[in-house]
């Protein structure tokens, strides 16, 4: 080990969150210590009373609530600054200075740098058709969509950020403190120094604390120290180093397993974590993939752009010697291939995105999270809270060997009947919200998780349990701990003036520890046939799904143990064993409703749904198929049918079955081999009884073959899982803070329908977004094109520099955002998902959209071009090798009648041309839109619902009109007005694009051929 | 050693990372798939043929579309007509011998006229001008339409539905291609047509009213001598040096063979062998050594006169050495 005390595991799952104090490297070690010099004030040393004396508190009963509030004004909330900071200038700059921006910079400089030498060289010679002015007129209007997208992108992103930001504000975590003697659920946010907080696990410490009791207490201290071991935590003062001793807590760390009471020392920046996260304010969020892809292929068509770009200028320049116009083309040619309008529009759709998916209440951390959600090819559930309606109701009582429903109560007399009450009653730690407690009981809020809930409202209602825990108080308790299963209380009865100890726990895990069982009559000894019989009422139970949790008692001897007899839970100085059985409750936690319908259509979008829980196998089983994520017999059901038990199930019919449950303890035996064997063997499988190491391992097998895998979870437990999984969804509602931290979604109504709706807007994302890219470049072909038939065929230019820039920033822009409210494809939950390696723009998109959708978009243009040309007289054939005369002022040009065109009349023609030839691109980019609409669905089912869409087509359509006949336009943009008919020249090749790709899709729809799929679906 | 390969063959091996290069180069021929560009020879060949069948079948309907289309047009007639044209219903006069192509900006005549090659030069470019006029009669390289010229008058009567005008350019003596178009002689002559507009109708000055304030003397009175005779019916032509000095340094002008365009060529309906008709402007003694600005003007009721837009007018430069 290279240093004794920061020791790292290198298999720490959680790993440090942040760099290790140590890991900031010595220049910053002098800074730390100058720290930690501060925070030597000995919070740790001072016993319960100074510290009641120096934070004017009072362990018992807490603040007031008035000095709290004083408190809060005077030192502010409970929070870290953000480190934010100046961000908002980052994203401003990223908006004017991003790539495509600086093309563009370069694209308006070479204008400027144009004009200025056009009008020192001479006003009047051949400068490829572009008089000095108009540099100057295009430079200005470059750096105007420079600046007006860029403001626009920064706006939205902003925005963006806005919503993104509202995460922490609207799951803000919670802290339990005690005020006015009473409990209190406050934002932690609103925690002073000097609050009583209680915390327990599956919490997040809400400030720096020090603990005053606490019984099996572990926080992780990893994003602190880099130490992945857990802390033990301690009342007492264990080592001068306040980081190191065991009785103080510190902000933000994760508590693992149970309980502890302490006080506040240290709030929002002060706490040792505020003070380090001070250090770090440098470190940059890094790029989420989906980011990562588009700066890529920004990166790559700015690249294109500029290779043919400067391809052109050479070109020109050796073929004409005329650099100006060298520089023309060269523009031309950037202009028409960066699509200027791309951010601005991948932008709004994100921020619609993240706007949609909070409206279904679903909160995602990134919007990457989201797009891998629609790539998830399989959800292991958790099945309490997000399958069943957590809700736990208590549906049967079992005492005496006989099973009672919830609603009979005629046997409250009954010894075994009472006593069960009473330890159900007793062994709770869930409490009522002091603030609810004037509601009626149904509706009164419970501290507490869903079991207990479930009993201590059944009991509420039903035996007054409140009144019973006040009068027999706690004396000590063993929280439940997964590692054990049980949780040990034991109260000062009333009645008999002893101690009790009642162990809760799975039934079949504590009658090991029993020795005896109540009966009405009197104790048995628990022997292995009444042993049988007990288990064999506890599967009866779990078989109806129902969760079973038994009760067992001993009454401890007064001799042994006397009034004011210290408990010590961790040295455990009472025994656990040789116990009676009392009884058992089981409860239910009912299916959400409908969620069968979600899980149906999981597997219609070829999603696996794995229920994986740590109930009974049976209870799982029934609750799997009342859920649909088994529909086929299992091995269980045979077991069943034939009256023997499973492992007597014959192994030639056990391999029959499609469908298995797989509990822990089999999991257990089982190599990374024989998992793998049995998720591609079966297509069903439930896992029960799984312990969080097991579930990680689940998950990680799962991901080795090759899937995409989505975790839900709310517990402490589920985090390692939550983390390893490729897209992690915590509940908003019953989910603990450490596994919101980890996840990287909120269900923030804790349904499993949302994910179902996440996954659908995830794909409906990446597919708008690929639809809007798609859209986006086909109009490249059409704008580069003109260019290369003026350089290389001489003929007139049929697009303007200006032109191609109304397109892209002016004519686009609406119709692209609008794809991105187009609704998912009706059989968007009927495909597989998406592999991950298809990207979202791939090879197939760039050659749809440049080769085949741009170029009949080329053909439409040139159609319109040479009809207006040909209703002038100047037909094809008059049109090539024209250049050189066509741009000079006093030559004059033939038409194909003969007639002499002077300067002015043919750069009217030309204008009408180009005129027509933007129109064309205007309509056609029309069609384009309509056939991206959809990339596997029929137009015709699809419908024309986006009215977004529609709208922007009329706009797009007003647009075009408007260029082509307001006079102002023909003055900024040279235009020329076109007769009536002439402005509908392009609509044939719009029925064209759209019957082809109707075509095209319908030969991918219908499998007819796979090679058209793989070449033209993108 | 051989059970050992066999059970290394059994796991798998992610693929090697490879070097940026290592990948464009397997990129560009994969030898293990037989890829080439990413795509073996079938596939490729499937694509280009996709290619070339969907450009063909797109080329196939942008040349019907056109193809119908011009089912409207008449090759022969444009659409768009005098007033609803670009091109408008206003004519304007074109110059010959015009300066070379190389220099395009310039309209100046510069010649020696004891130097034979410039003589010759200038000579050259007329007859290449004035080629689809000589052409008439039967015989190899004929200029289509030539057999439809017939000589007109202007006491000649209605042509035929085929007929056109002949311009007899041989009997604009001095101005022949014999002569060397008088370039010799230091009196240079200089070809004026009138640009064609479809089915346009010049509306002359035919008799004495009405005549424009601007209009020069000389040709008053020429209208004047004319005025009523069925040769009044003309779109005239004037040729004038712009500025004092030119005026002065111009000399003698004459038109040949009269002093305008005869309204019988007109309209012009693109009838095969339609030849604009020319007037040849001698001018007879300009100053030799200095350059001349010339500005020559047409002159009917419908010809609308504008210098900059270059409307019903022509300006060049005349320069004769001497030396």
């Amino acid at each position: 080990m290279p240093h004794p005390t920061y020791r790292r595991s290198s298999t720490s799952l959680v790993g440090p969150r942040r760099p290790s104090l140590l890991a900031h490297g010595s220049v910053d070690i002098s800074e730390l210590n100058l720290l930690k010099e501060e925070t030597h004030t000995g919070d740790h040393f001072l016993t319960a009373a100074q510290l009641e004396t120096v934070y004017r508190t009072n362990i018992q009963t807490g603040l007031t609530d008035n000095f709290a509030k004083e408190l809060l004004v005077t030192y502010g909330p409970n929070a870290l600054k953000e480190l934010r900071g100046n961000s908002y200038w980052k994203i401003f700059r990223h908006n004017l200075f991003g790539w495509f921006q600086c093309v563009l910079w370069v694209g308006a400089i070479l204008n400027f740098i144009a004009f200025f030498f056009a009008s020192k060289i001479d006003a009047g010679s051949d400068s490829g058709g572009h008089s000095d002015k108009e540099y100057l007129y295009l430079g200005c209007v470059i750096i105007a969509t420079i600046v007006g997208t860029g403001v626009f992108g920064f706006y939205q992103e902003a925005k963006n950020m806005a919503v993104m930001s509202g995460f922490e504000k609207l799951v803000p975590p919670n802290a339990v403190v005690i005020r006015n003697g009473v409990k209190k659920i406050i934002p932690n946010i609103n925690v002073v120094i000097g609050d009583i907080v209680e915390m327990t696990g599956g919490e997040v410490v809400p400030a720096d604390v020090r603990i005053l009791s606490c019984s099996n207490f572990k926080t992780d201290m990893s994003s602190l120290t880099g130490e992945s071991e857990l802390v033990q935590h301690r009342p007492e003062c264990t080592h001068a180093n306040p980081l190191e001793s065991k009785n103080m807590a510190y902000f933000g760390c994760p508590i693992v397993e149970g309980s502890a009471k302490g006080v506040v020392v240290a709030i929002g920046e002060m706490t040792q974590i505020g003070k380090i996260a001070g250090l770090v304010t440098g470190l940059e969020k890094e790029e989420t993939p989906i980011a990562k892809e588009i700066t890529h292929f920004i990166k790559l068509i700015c690249g294109v752009a500029f290779v043919f770009g400067i391809t052109f200028f050479l070109m020109v320049y050796f073929i004409q010697k005329h650099w100006l116009s060298a520089l023309q083309y060269m523009l031309g040619i950037i202009l028409a291939n960066v699509p200027e309008g791309l951010i601005v529009t991948l932008t709004v759709c994100m921020t619609l995105s993240a706007k949609q998916l909070k409206k279904k209440n679903c909160l995602a951390k990134t919007l990457q999270a989201v797009e891998t959600l629609g790539s998830t090819s399989c959800i292991c559930s958790d099945k309490t809270g997000t399958l069943t309606e957590n809700q736990m109701s208590v549906s049967h009582l079992f005492c005496d060997f006989k099973i009672y429903d919830k609603s009979d109560h005629s046997h409250v007399s009954d010894p075994s009947y009472s006593s069960l009450c009473l330890a159900a009653s007793l062994n709770l730690k869930a409490v009522f919200v002091y603030d609810n407690m004037n509601l009626p009981v149904e509706k009164r809020k419970i501290l507490g998780d869903a079991s207990e809930s479930a009993i201590l409202r059944y009991m509420e209602i039903n035996r007054s349990a409140t009144q019973t825990r006040e009068e027999n108080p706690k004396e000590a308790e063993i929280p439940f701990s997964s590692a054990y299963k049980y949780q040990v209380t034991i109260h000062l009865m009333q009645a008999t003036q002893s101690y009790y100890l009642i162990m809760k726990g799975a039934p079949e895990i504590i009658i090991e520890y029993c020795t005896r069982v109540h009966s009405d009559e009197k104790e048995q000894p628990l022997t292995p046939q009444i042993k049988k019989e007990l288990k064999a009422n506890f599967i009866k139970l779990a078989n109806m799904g129902e969760r079973v949790i038994g009760y067992c008692d001993l009454k401890l001897p007064l001799s042994a143990y006397p009034i004011g007899y210290k408990f010590d839970t961790q040295q455990k100085n009472f025994p656990l064993e040789d116990l009676a059985f009392i009884g058992a409750i089981s409860m239910i936690d009912p299916p959400r409703q409908d969620i069968e319908k979600s899980i149906a259509l999981c597997r219609q979008a070829g999603i696996k749904v794995i229920m994986v829980t740590g109930d009974h196998p049976v209870t799982a089983l029934a609750i799997s198929r009342k859920c649909g994520t088994i529909t086929q017999p299992t091995a269980y059901d045979y077991a069943f049918e034939h009256h023997i038990e499973l492992a007597d199930v014959p192994p030639h019919i056990k391999s029959q079955f499609k469908a298995t449950v797989i509990t822990g303890d089999e999991l257990r035996k089982m190599s990374v081999n024989d998992l793998k064997a049995a998720q591609t063997k079966y297509t069903e499988i439930t896992f029960a009884r799984t312990s969080p190491q097991q579930k990680l391992f689940i998950v990680e097998t799962y991901q080795s073959l090759k899937h995409v895998v989505a975790v839900t979870g709310d517990g402490v437990n589920d985090s390692p899982a939550l983390k390893k999984a490729d897209i992690g969804i915590a509940m908003g509602i019953n989910g603990t803070e450490v596994s919101k931290q980890a996840a990287d979604m909120i269900l923030l109504d804790d349904n499993f329908a949302s994910i179902v709706l996440g996954i659908k807007e995830g794909r409906r994302i990446f597919d708008n977004l690929k639809k809007t890219i798609a859209y986006t470049l086909t109009s490249n072909t059409p704008e580069m094109m003109p260019f290369v038939l003026y350089a290389c065929l001489g003929m007139p230019l049929p697009l303007t520099l200006m032109l191609i820039l109304v397109i892209n920033v002016g004519t686009d822009l609406l119709p692209a955002m609008s794809l991105a409210y187009e609704d998912p494809e009706e059989d968007v939950m009927s495909i597989p998902p998406r592999k991950p390696t298809d990207h979202l723009v791939n090879r197939v998109l760039i050659f749809m959209a440049y080769f085949q959708v741009g170029l009949i978009q080329f053909f439409a243009g040139m159609y319109a071009y040479f009809i207006v040309y040909a209703q002038d007289g100047f037909f094809p054939s008059s049109l090539i090798f024209v250049r050189s005369e066509w741009e000079s002022k006093t030559k004059v040009v033939k038409d194909t009648l003969g007639r002499a065109w002077y300067y002015d009349d043919r750069k009217r023609v030309e204008k009408k041309a180009q005129t027509a030839y933007f129109v064309s691109v205007c309509w056609t980019q029309i069609s384009d839109v309509i056939i991206c609409k959809t990339r596997r669905i029929s137009l015709l089912k699809k419908g024309m619902r986006n009215h977004v869409l529609n709208v922007s087509i009329v706009i797009d359509l007003i647009a075009a009109v408007v260029a082509t006949y307001l006079p102002f336009c023909h003055e900024v943009f040279n235009t020329e007005p076109l007769s009536w008919h002439d402005f509908f020249l392009a609509v044939p090749f719009m029925v064209l694009m759209i019957v082809g790709d109707e075509i095209r899709r319908y030969l991918i729809r219908n499998n007819i051929s796979k090679w058209v799929e793989q070449e033209t679906y993108y | 050693m051989a059970d050992k390969t066999k059970v290394a063959e059994q796991y798998y091996a992610p693929p090697p990372d490879l070097g940026k290069w290592e990948a464009f180069r397997i990129f560009l021929y994969n030898s293990e798939t037989g890829q080439f560009l990413g795509r073996t020879g079938s596939s490729w060949a499937k694509i280009l043929l996709f290619y070339l069948i969907f450009y063909a079948a797109l080329v196939g309907f942008f040349a019907a579309m056109l193809a119908i289309f011009y089912q409207t047009l008449d090759a022969k007639m444009p659409k768009w007509q005098l007033d609803g044209s670009i091109i408008g219903s206003n004519p304007g006069l074109g110059f010959r011998p015009m300066p070379d192509s190389a220099n395009v900006e310039s309209t100046l005549i510069y010649y020696k006229a004891n130097d034979k090659g410039s003589v010759l030069k200038w000579a050259k470019v007329i007859d290449e001008f004035l080629e689809q006029y000589r052409k008439k009669g039967s015989g190899s390289g004929e200029a289509s339409g030539a057999e439809n010229r017939v000589p007109c008058s202007p006491t000649s009567g209605a042509l035929g539905e085929k007929q056109v005008c002949d311009v007899p350019i041989d009997e604009f003596h001095p101005c022949t291609a014999a002569n060397q178009y008088n370039y010799e002689a230091a009196g240079p002559c200089v070809f004026l047509k009138l640009n064609k507009i479809f089915n346009w109708q010049p509306k002359p000055y035919n008799n004495t009213e009405d005549l424009p304030g601007n209009m020069p003397e000389d040709l008053k009175s020429h209208i004047k001598m004319v005025s009523g005779k069925p040769e009044a019916n003309t779109v005239w032509v004037s040729c004038e040096g712009e500025n004092p000095a030119d005026v002065e340094n111009i000399g003698p002008v004459q038109y040949i063979p009269r002093r305008g365009f005869p309204s019988y060529y007109y309209p012009f309906t693109n009838k095969e062998g339609y030849l604009s008709p020319l007037v040849a402007v001698l001018f007879e003694k300009p100053r030799t050594g200095v350059l001349i600005n010339i500005e020559c003007k047409a002159w009917a009721k419908n010809i609308f006169y504008d210098r900059y837009e270059r409307r019903g007018s022509v300006h060049f430069e005349l320069m004769v050495d001497r030396s």
